[in-house]
């Protein structure tokens, strides 16, 4: 049963026009039906009001078995050639907004990311039902704030051959009470970086430099980006649990990450060497928070934050056989990549089947737990 | 019922089957040049006036309803957006065409009526159309002006000419000079945000920042002149510039040039001097100087000119080193004719015939310069 209700809101500090975004390289939601986009290219965050603000309450799946195949069309080019960089699902009215581009043909090795590739142009909409539009960002209600200091444009990645490091500016973007914190590298020595501001966005945005142990390497790395994270109260503690590249699992005090300081982070977990982490979404099962991580090479990982509360280990070592730490718990289901939380039964999810093909698919909640 | 009349029937009959259902190449005109700026827009026939009227506040939508570009039948149609240009409608797709694909295109009038609840007949119009399969041909810079490796001091401007039309980008995001310390040179340009560029966006124009070239000027007493003599620079255009449909440039460009001192002269007539050479049927002409002319300005201020003082057909006017080339099949043994140079004419630090560019205080202009004339007779 679909009940639907307008909810207006009127956001300060918000202009109309077109925002000159360069690069829809990461989306984010806000729980007023803002959309933050992350344009590392142009080393910006966006807040577009899309106007969509009626309220759904759909609990029922959406599936869709050739979703590339259909963006495709779209685009006028083949489902070989379509990429996705991003999803975020909006929490007002379940719309599903992906960030698309064309260029997936050239996509050939596996350190990649869509944003190396190509910057993502388009915004399609998916409506709960499945029907696939345009989303405009022309002549809309937003506002901007640059990063201060991104990763310089011209610089390249040191074993990515070709590669500018510039696409990883905005890695991911979280959206926290009435702040963004937003993870990428920086133009600093020390490279790697999380920004916040509050929202509506004032003047300042602060920068903090970040420095993790990373457990498969045996070392303190300083220039690899967070790729996925999410804020989470633990021990009464406002956390950002982070995950990175060769996968430690890390968290940093929120408290310290506004005041334009470097911040060691606190690694507990690792979950192996070659794998990106894509996507992370915190659920409830039961009524009890669960957190389910996507990845380019492992199954879905599903953990208890309250395990990660009550580890008090921390790794500083070279971790042998490259597992350690928090426990968590590989879910089937192979292929998933970009996870949005859904509505109260279901995570979405895109998930490449063994056609071949990249479907839409739904994962039930109530199956999700350890 | 005769033969023929049955004959009628059966086609009208079939018509009537069918709906009217014709695969009509020439209803749609499809853009296909690769290196056209509207590569990829597809074009309905022209409309009639009524049908225009109905369409003034349609949205997307309503657009794709009746007239759509799909990649198969099954599929949605393909983004794009729809303008009324001299009474078609015109689908512009938001990405470029895939050669790969074989579009399916479909302007339904039947389905125009039903939308606007007017009668604009059944007919449905439908073709399929694959885009070039060729690979594109990239863009690439194919001359620079001046071409010389020596360039005074005070150049003014300079001249890229690429070899299909470029984007809308800023063009000083990609182009740069470096100083013989690899430093980049700062404030060099004049930066005109959309670039001064030709008609058809193929030849920009880039200005050196003359408030650093002119003595005396505010720029140029803060900031000092942009080039010292007797160095090397090395001028630097990134591949990633894009043209017009959206590709890089073939590869980067590079010049080196070594600055010589300023030049401060108006322009002579002395500094010319006529060479005739034969090439087989055609006489070549050189115009000589060890001035380095402006080349855009060269081409259209010199003139090859006939007895009779009209301007011979056919002359080319290219630029190369200490001199300007022209060459005509048109000219004629025996005959007498002229070249003339506009005195507004300039070198590549703005100096003329009338004045120089950067001239002494006390220093007055030569008034009332008149065309420079210089006859010659192909013997």
């Amino acid at each position: 049963m679909v009940i639907s209700a307008l909810i207006y809101a009127n956001t300060p500090g918000m202009k109309k026009g077109t925002p000159d975004i360069k690069s829809i390289s990461i989306l984010e939601f806000n729980s007023d039906g803002i959309l933050f986009i992350g344009d590392s290219k142009g080393g910006a965050v966006f807040a577009v009001d899309l106007g969509d603000k009626v309220k759904s309450s759909n609990d029922k799946t959406l599936n869709i078995l050739d979703l590339e195949s259909k963006l495709g069309a779209m685009l006028g080019t083949s489902a070989e050639n379509v990429m996705i960089h991003d999803m975020a699902v909006n929490p007002i009215s379940q719309n599903i907004y992906l960030s698309v581009s064309r260029g997936r043909a050239k996509w050939s090795s596996n350190w990649e990311t869509p944003n190396d590739l190509e910057d993502a142009s388009i915004l399609i909409k998916i409506s709960p039902a499945g029907e696939m539009t345009e989303a405009s960002l022309s002549d809309i209600n937003y506002s901007v704030i640059n990063l201060p200091n991104p990763i310089d444009a011209e610089k390249e990645h040191r074993w990515k051959k070709g590669a500018k490091l510039r696409s990883d500016a905005i890695t991911d973007i979280v959206f926290d009470e009435d702040k963004i914190y937003i993870a990428g590298l920086s133009n600093e020595e020390f490279a790697a970086a999380v920004w916040s501001t509050p929202f509506p966005f004032k003047a300042d945005m602060k920068m903090n430099t970040v420095e993790i142990f990373h457990g498969a390497h045996g070392k303190y790395e300083t220039s690899s980006p967070i790729r996925a994270f999410l804020p989470y109260n633990l021990n009464n503690s406002k956390q950002l649990l982070a995950a990175y590249l060769c996968t430690p699992l890390v968290t940093f005090e929120a408290g310290k990450l506004s005041n334009n300081q470097h911040v060691k982070g606190r690694t507990v977990a690792e979950f192996g060497a070659g794998n990106f982490p894509i996507d992370m979404v915190l659920y409830q099962n039961n009524g009890k928070d669960y957190i389910l991580m996507s990845n380019s090479a492992l199954p879905l990982l599903l953990f208890d934050p309250l395990d990660v509360g009550s580890f008090e280990g921390e790794i500083t070592e070279e971790v042998e056989g490259y597992l350690s730490g928090v426990k968590y718990t590989p879910r089937s289901g192979t292929g998933i990549q970009q996870l949005a939380d859904f509505n109260s039964k279901f995570i979405l999810a895109t998930q490449r089947m063994p056609s071949g093909k990249l479907a839409l698919v739904s994962l039930s909640k109530e199956w999700l737990m350890p | 019922m005769n033969n023929v009349l049955k004959g009628g029937l059966g086609l009208l009959s079939y018509l009537l089957f069918t709906g009217g259902l014709i695969g009509q190449d020439h209803f749609f005109l499809i853009q296909k040049d690769l290196q056209e700026a509207h590569y990829g827009e597809i074009r309905s026939s022209t409309l009639r006036m009524e049908a225009i009227k109905e369409m003034t506040n349609m949205t997307t939508g309503n657009f794709s309803s009746f007239f759509s570009i799909k990649t198969s039948n099954d599929m949605p149609s393909v983004l794009g957006s729809y303008i009324i240009e001299n009474n078609r409608l015109v689908f512009q797709p938001r990405f470029l065409p895939d050669p790969s694909i074989n579009y399916q295109i479909e302007f339904s009038f039947k389905q125009l009526s039903k939308l606007t609840n007017k009668d604009f007949g059944q007919s449905v119009y439908t073709t399929t159309f694959q885009f070039q399969n060729e690979r594109f041909k990239e863009t690439e810079i194919i001359n620079f002006y001046p071409n010389e490796d020596t360039l005074p001091a005070n150049i003014l401007r300079a001249y890229i000419h690429f070899s299909a039309p470029m984007s809308f980008e800023n063009p000083y995001d990609f182009i740069s000079i470096l100083d013989f310390k690899g430093d980049t040179l700062k404030d060099a340009f004049v930066e005109i945000q959309d670039g001064l560029w030709n008609a058809d966006r193929t030849r920009l124009t880039i200005l050196f920042h003359p408030g650093r070239i002119k003595r005396g000027v505010g720029p140029n007493v803060k900031q000092g002149s942009i080039f010292k003599d007797r160095k090397t620079y090395q001028l630097a255009i990134a591949k990633e510039w894009l043209d017009t449909n959206r590709n890089m440039l073939k590869s980067p460009f590079n010049k080196s040039f070594f600055i010589t001192p300023s030049v401060r002269l108006a322009l002579h007539p002395s500094d010319f001097k006529v060479k005739i050479l034969r090439e087989g049927d055609r006489y070549r002409v050189e115009l000589c100087s060890d001035k380095i002319l402006d080349h855009a300005l060269a081409a259209r201020m010199i003139n090859l000119r006939n007895k009779d003082g009209d301007i011979v057909q056919d002359a080319e006017i290219t630029s190369r080193t200490n001199s300007i080339l022209i060459m005509s099949e048109y000219l004629k043994r025996g005959e007498n004719y002229i070249l003339s140079i506009n005195p507004e004419l300039e070198d590549v630090s703005g100096n003329t015939f009338i004045s120089a560019f950067d001239r002494e205080k006390n220093e007055q202009a030569t008034s009332a310069v008149n065309t420079i004339v210089i006859p010659f007779k192909i013997e």
